[in-house]
Protein backbone atom coordinates (compact mmCIF):
# COMPACT_ATOMS: atom_id res chain seq x y z
CA UNK A 1 0.00 0.00 0.00
CA UNK A 2 1.43 3.43 -0.87
CA UNK A 3 2.42 5.35 2.19
CA UNK A 4 1.83 9.06 1.87
CA UNK A 5 3.51 10.58 4.88
CA UNK A 6 2.61 14.04 6.09
CA UNK A 7 5.76 16.13 5.97
CA UNK A 8 5.37 18.10 9.15
CA UNK A 9 3.91 17.46 12.57
CA UNK A 10 1.41 20.26 11.90
CA UNK A 11 0.11 18.27 8.96
CA UNK A 12 -0.08 15.17 11.15
CA UNK A 13 -1.97 17.21 13.73
CA UNK A 14 -4.41 18.56 11.18
CA UNK A 15 -4.94 15.23 9.44
CA UNK A 16 -5.01 12.91 12.43
CA UNK A 17 -5.53 15.15 15.47
CA UNK A 18 -9.25 14.56 15.77
CA UNK A 19 -8.82 10.80 15.52
CA UNK A 20 -5.94 10.84 18.00
CA UNK A 21 -8.08 12.85 20.40
CA UNK A 22 -11.03 10.47 20.07
CA UNK A 23 -8.81 7.41 20.52
CA UNK A 24 -7.29 9.09 23.57
CA UNK A 25 -10.70 9.93 24.97
CA UNK A 26 -11.99 6.38 24.59
CA UNK A 27 -8.87 5.02 26.25
CA UNK A 28 -8.83 7.47 29.13
CA UNK A 29 -12.54 8.24 29.49
CA UNK A 30 -11.65 11.81 30.35
CA UNK A 31 -11.51 14.94 28.17
CA UNK A 32 -8.62 16.57 30.02
CA UNK A 33 -6.53 13.41 29.94
CA UNK A 34 -7.41 12.98 26.27
CA UNK A 35 -6.20 16.51 25.50
CA UNK A 36 -2.98 15.93 27.47
CA UNK A 37 -2.43 12.63 25.71
CA UNK A 38 -3.05 14.19 22.30
CA UNK A 39 -0.47 16.88 23.06
CA UNK A 40 2.01 14.27 24.20
CA UNK A 41 1.45 12.25 21.03
CA UNK A 42 1.98 15.28 18.81
CA UNK A 43 5.15 16.08 20.71
CA UNK A 44 6.42 12.54 20.13
CA UNK A 45 5.46 12.78 16.46
CA UNK A 46 7.39 16.05 16.20
CA UNK A 47 10.44 14.41 17.76
CA UNK A 48 10.15 11.17 15.83
CA UNK A 49 9.20 12.42 12.38
CA UNK A 50 12.76 13.20 11.23
CA UNK A 51 13.71 9.56 11.89
CA UNK A 52 10.53 8.06 10.49
CA UNK A 53 11.29 5.34 7.95
CA UNK A 54 8.72 5.04 5.16
CA UNK A 55 6.48 2.08 5.92
CA UNK A 56 3.16 2.07 7.64
CA UNK A 57 2.65 5.62 8.79
CA UNK A 58 -0.63 4.81 10.53
CA UNK A 59 0.93 1.86 12.32
CA UNK A 60 3.71 4.15 13.50
CA UNK A 61 1.35 6.91 14.57
CA UNK A 62 -1.07 4.69 16.46
CA UNK A 63 1.77 2.84 18.13
CA UNK A 64 3.05 6.18 19.41
CA UNK A 65 -0.43 7.06 20.66
CA UNK A 66 -0.90 3.74 22.37
CA UNK A 67 2.56 3.83 23.95
CA UNK A 68 2.00 7.35 25.22
CA UNK A 69 -1.22 6.16 26.85
CA UNK A 70 0.45 3.13 28.43
CA UNK A 71 3.28 5.32 29.75
CA UNK A 72 0.69 7.59 31.29
CA UNK A 73 -1.13 4.66 32.89
CA UNK A 74 2.13 3.38 34.36
CA UNK A 75 2.99 6.84 35.67
CA UNK A 76 -0.42 7.17 37.33
CA UNK A 77 -0.16 3.73 38.88
CA UNK A 78 3.01 4.86 40.56
CA UNK A 79 1.43 8.16 41.66
CA UNK A 80 -2.35 7.82 42.18
CA UNK A 81 -4.26 11.04 41.56
CA UNK A 82 -7.70 12.20 42.62
CA UNK A 83 -10.35 10.01 41.03
CA UNK A 84 -13.32 10.66 38.82
CA UNK A 85 -12.97 14.15 37.37
CA UNK A 86 -15.55 13.02 34.80
CA UNK A 87 -18.06 12.63 37.61
CA UNK A 88 -18.43 16.41 37.92
CA UNK A 89 -18.99 16.74 34.21
CA UNK A 90 -21.64 14.06 34.38
CA UNK A 91 -23.45 15.64 37.33
CA UNK A 92 -23.45 19.01 35.62
CA UNK A 93 -24.92 17.50 32.51
CA UNK A 94 -27.55 15.59 34.45
CA UNK A 95 -28.53 18.73 36.37
CA UNK A 96 -29.25 20.83 33.29
CA UNK A 97 -32.86 20.56 32.14
CA UNK A 98 -33.25 18.53 28.95
CA UNK A 99 -36.02 16.64 27.20
CA UNK A 100 -36.42 13.04 28.31
CA UNK A 101 -35.23 11.69 24.99
CA UNK A 102 -32.02 13.66 25.19
CA UNK A 103 -31.35 12.48 28.73
CA UNK A 104 -32.09 8.92 27.79
CA UNK A 105 -29.71 9.07 24.88
CA UNK A 106 -27.02 10.64 27.04
CA UNK A 107 -27.47 7.89 29.63
CA UNK A 108 -27.28 5.25 26.94
CA UNK A 109 -24.09 6.81 25.62
CA UNK A 110 -22.71 6.96 29.13
CA UNK A 111 -23.53 3.31 29.71
CA UNK A 112 -21.62 2.42 26.58
CA UNK A 113 -18.72 4.68 27.54
CA UNK A 114 -18.57 3.18 31.01
CA UNK A 115 -18.74 -0.35 29.66
CA UNK A 116 -15.92 0.41 27.23
CA UNK A 117 -13.76 1.71 30.06
CA UNK A 118 -14.32 -1.52 31.98
CA UNK A 119 -12.68 -3.59 29.28
CA UNK A 120 -9.10 -4.64 29.99
CA UNK A 121 -6.80 -2.34 28.07
CA UNK A 122 -5.74 -4.81 25.38
CA UNK A 123 -9.37 -5.44 24.46
CA UNK A 124 -10.39 -1.79 24.77
CA UNK A 125 -7.64 -0.52 22.49
CA UNK A 126 -8.37 -3.19 19.87
CA UNK A 127 -12.10 -2.43 19.85
CA UNK A 128 -11.58 1.34 19.82
CA UNK A 129 -8.99 1.21 17.04
CA UNK A 130 -11.37 -0.93 15.01
CA UNK A 131 -14.77 0.60 15.71
CA UNK A 132 -13.99 4.22 16.54
CA UNK A 133 -10.70 5.03 14.81
CA UNK A 134 -11.60 2.80 11.84
CA UNK A 135 -8.33 0.93 11.31
CA UNK A 136 -8.01 -2.41 9.53
CA UNK A 137 -6.90 -5.47 11.51
CA UNK A 138 -3.51 -5.23 9.81
CA UNK A 139 -3.09 -1.62 10.92
CA UNK A 140 -4.21 -2.47 14.44
CA UNK A 141 -1.72 -5.34 14.57
CA UNK A 142 1.08 -2.90 13.71
CA UNK A 143 -0.15 -0.38 16.25
CA UNK A 144 -0.33 -2.81 19.15
CA UNK A 145 2.63 -4.95 18.03
CA UNK A 146 0.64 -8.18 18.02
CA UNK A 147 -0.19 -10.76 15.33
CA UNK A 148 -3.35 -10.20 13.30
CA UNK A 149 -4.83 -13.39 14.77
CA UNK A 150 -4.45 -11.94 18.25
CA UNK A 151 -6.09 -8.70 17.15
CA UNK A 152 -9.00 -10.63 15.67
CA UNK A 153 -9.46 -12.52 18.93
CA UNK A 154 -9.23 -9.37 21.06
CA UNK A 155 -11.79 -7.51 18.98
CA UNK A 156 -14.22 -10.39 19.15
CA UNK A 157 -13.77 -10.99 22.87
CA UNK A 158 -13.95 -7.25 23.51
CA UNK A 159 -17.29 -7.04 21.74
CA UNK A 160 -18.57 -10.03 23.66
CA UNK A 161 -17.55 -8.35 26.91
CA UNK A 162 -19.39 -5.20 25.78
CA UNK A 163 -22.47 -7.27 25.05
CA UNK A 164 -22.33 -8.82 28.52
CA UNK A 165 -21.74 -5.47 30.23
CA UNK A 166 -24.63 -3.79 28.40
CA UNK A 167 -27.16 -6.56 28.99
CA UNK B 1 -18.75 -29.04 14.99
CA UNK B 2 -16.53 -26.14 15.90
CA UNK B 3 -18.27 -22.80 16.37
CA UNK B 4 -17.15 -19.72 14.47
CA UNK B 5 -15.96 -17.57 17.39
CA UNK B 6 -13.51 -14.88 16.25
CA UNK B 7 -14.47 -15.43 12.64
CA UNK B 8 -17.82 -13.76 13.30
CA UNK B 9 -16.28 -10.40 14.17
CA UNK B 10 -13.74 -10.73 11.38
CA UNK B 11 -16.59 -11.46 8.97
CA UNK B 12 -18.55 -8.39 10.07
CA UNK B 13 -15.43 -6.29 9.58
CA UNK B 14 -14.67 -7.69 6.14
CA UNK B 15 -11.46 -9.21 7.50
CA UNK B 16 -12.02 -12.81 6.41
CA UNK B 17 -10.48 -14.51 3.39
CA UNK B 18 -12.88 -15.73 0.69
CA UNK B 19 -12.48 -19.28 2.04
CA UNK B 20 -13.29 -18.13 5.57
CA UNK B 21 -16.30 -16.17 4.34
CA UNK B 22 -17.63 -19.27 2.64
CA UNK B 23 -17.06 -21.21 5.85
CA UNK B 24 -18.97 -18.60 7.84
CA UNK B 25 -21.94 -18.65 5.50
CA UNK B 26 -22.04 -22.41 5.36
CA UNK B 27 -21.79 -22.75 9.12
CA UNK B 28 -24.40 -20.09 9.90
CA UNK B 29 -27.03 -21.99 7.95
CA UNK B 30 -26.97 -24.88 10.35
CA UNK B 31 -25.83 -23.37 13.65
CA UNK B 32 -28.34 -21.42 15.67
CA UNK B 33 -25.91 -20.48 18.50
CA UNK B 34 -23.57 -18.87 15.98
CA UNK B 35 -26.46 -16.99 14.37
CA UNK B 36 -27.39 -15.62 17.80
CA UNK B 37 -23.79 -14.72 18.52
CA UNK B 38 -23.52 -12.93 15.18
CA UNK B 39 -26.56 -10.83 16.04
CA UNK B 40 -25.28 -10.00 19.51
CA UNK B 41 -21.81 -9.12 18.30
CA UNK B 42 -23.30 -7.02 15.54
CA UNK B 43 -25.40 -5.12 18.07
CA UNK B 44 -22.41 -4.49 20.35
CA UNK B 45 -20.36 -3.34 17.36
CA UNK B 46 -23.11 -0.96 16.19
CA UNK B 47 -23.50 0.46 19.69
CA UNK B 48 -19.79 1.21 19.97
CA UNK B 49 -19.74 2.74 16.49
CA UNK B 50 -22.68 4.95 17.40
CA UNK B 51 -20.67 6.69 20.14
CA UNK B 52 -20.40 10.38 19.44
CA UNK B 53 -17.15 11.58 17.96
CA UNK B 54 -15.84 14.48 19.98
CA UNK B 55 -14.28 17.65 18.66
CA UNK B 56 -10.91 18.38 20.22
CA UNK B 57 -10.94 21.48 22.44
CA UNK B 58 -10.09 24.73 20.65
CA UNK B 59 -6.39 25.40 20.47
CA UNK B 60 -5.33 21.80 20.90
CA UNK B 61 -4.61 21.34 17.21
CA UNK B 62 -3.10 23.74 14.67
CA UNK B 63 -5.96 25.09 12.63
CA UNK B 64 -4.59 27.68 10.20
CA UNK B 65 -5.77 25.61 7.24
CA UNK B 66 -8.81 24.31 9.06
CA UNK B 67 -8.40 20.96 7.34
CA UNK B 68 -9.47 17.84 9.14
CA UNK B 69 -9.33 14.48 7.42
CA UNK B 70 -12.72 12.83 7.73
CA UNK B 71 -12.69 9.88 10.07
CA UNK B 72 -13.30 6.62 8.24
CA UNK B 73 -16.58 5.38 9.53
CA UNK B 74 -18.04 2.30 8.00
CA UNK B 75 -21.64 2.97 7.11
CA UNK B 76 -22.91 3.27 10.63
CA UNK B 77 -26.44 4.07 9.57
CA UNK B 78 -26.61 0.91 7.51
CA UNK B 79 -25.53 -1.22 10.43
CA UNK B 80 -28.52 -0.15 12.51
CA UNK B 81 -30.94 -0.96 9.72
CA UNK B 82 -29.14 -4.20 9.03
CA UNK B 83 -29.77 -5.53 12.52
CA UNK B 84 -33.52 -5.04 12.10
CA UNK B 85 -33.50 -6.60 8.64
CA UNK B 86 -31.59 -9.63 9.84
CA UNK B 87 -33.95 -10.21 12.72
CA UNK B 88 -36.85 -10.00 10.26
CA UNK B 89 -35.24 -12.30 7.70
CA UNK B 90 -34.25 -14.91 10.25
CA UNK B 91 -37.67 -14.66 11.86
CA UNK B 92 -39.54 -15.13 8.59
CA UNK B 93 -37.23 -17.90 7.47
CA UNK B 94 -37.70 -19.70 10.76
CA UNK B 95 -41.45 -19.39 10.50
CA UNK B 96 -41.67 -20.56 6.90
CA UNK B 97 -38.98 -23.19 6.65
CA UNK B 98 -39.95 -26.81 7.25
CA UNK B 99 -37.34 -27.15 9.98
CA UNK B 100 -34.75 -24.73 11.26
CA UNK B 101 -33.33 -24.14 7.81
CA UNK B 102 -32.32 -20.55 7.19
CA UNK B 103 -31.65 -19.22 3.71
CA UNK B 104 -28.47 -17.23 3.88
CA UNK B 105 -26.30 -15.99 1.08
CA UNK B 106 -22.93 -14.29 1.17
CA UNK B 107 -24.34 -11.20 -0.49
CA UNK B 108 -27.25 -11.12 1.93
CA UNK B 109 -25.07 -11.38 5.01
CA UNK B 110 -22.72 -8.79 3.65
CA UNK B 111 -25.50 -6.36 2.87
CA UNK B 112 -27.31 -6.92 6.12
CA UNK B 113 -24.34 -6.73 8.42
CA UNK B 114 -22.41 -4.17 6.42
CA UNK B 115 -19.50 -6.58 6.05
CA UNK B 116 -17.13 -6.05 3.16
CA UNK B 117 -16.45 -9.65 2.27
CA UNK B 118 -18.89 -9.87 -0.61
CA UNK B 119 -17.00 -7.18 -2.45
CA UNK B 120 -13.97 -9.41 -2.57
CA UNK B 121 -13.29 -11.22 -5.80
CA UNK B 122 -13.83 -14.92 -5.65
CA UNK B 123 -16.81 -14.76 -3.35
CA UNK B 124 -19.80 -15.99 -5.27
CA UNK B 125 -23.12 -15.26 -3.68
CA UNK B 126 -24.88 -18.57 -3.26
CA UNK B 127 -28.47 -18.95 -2.20
CA UNK B 128 -28.83 -22.04 -0.10
CA UNK B 129 -31.56 -23.62 1.94
CA UNK B 130 -30.19 -26.34 4.10
CA UNK B 131 -32.33 -28.09 6.70
CA UNK B 132 -30.66 -28.09 10.04
CA UNK B 133 -29.49 -31.37 11.50
CA UNK B 134 -31.27 -32.44 14.68
CA UNK B 135 -29.26 -29.91 16.65
CA UNK B 136 -25.92 -28.26 16.44
CA UNK B 137 -23.15 -30.28 17.95
CA UNK B 138 -21.09 -28.76 20.75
Amino acid sequence: MPDSVPLTWEEVARSYGRRIYNFAYRLTGNRDDAADLTQEVLLRVKRGLPDYQPGSFEGWLWRITRNAFLDDVRRKQRRPTSPLPEEVDRLERAASPSPDEVLASIRLGEDVEEALLKLPIEFREAVVLCDIVGLSYEEIARAVAAPVGTVRSRIHRGRKMMRDLLQ
Amino acid sequence: MRHLGDLLSAYLDGETTPAESAQVVEHLQRCRPCRSELDEIHQARSTIRALTLLEPPPGLLPDELGVVVPIRRRRRWMAGMAAAVVVAVVGVATALAPSDAVPISVAQLSDQYGARSAAEPGVTPAKLMVPLPAEEAE
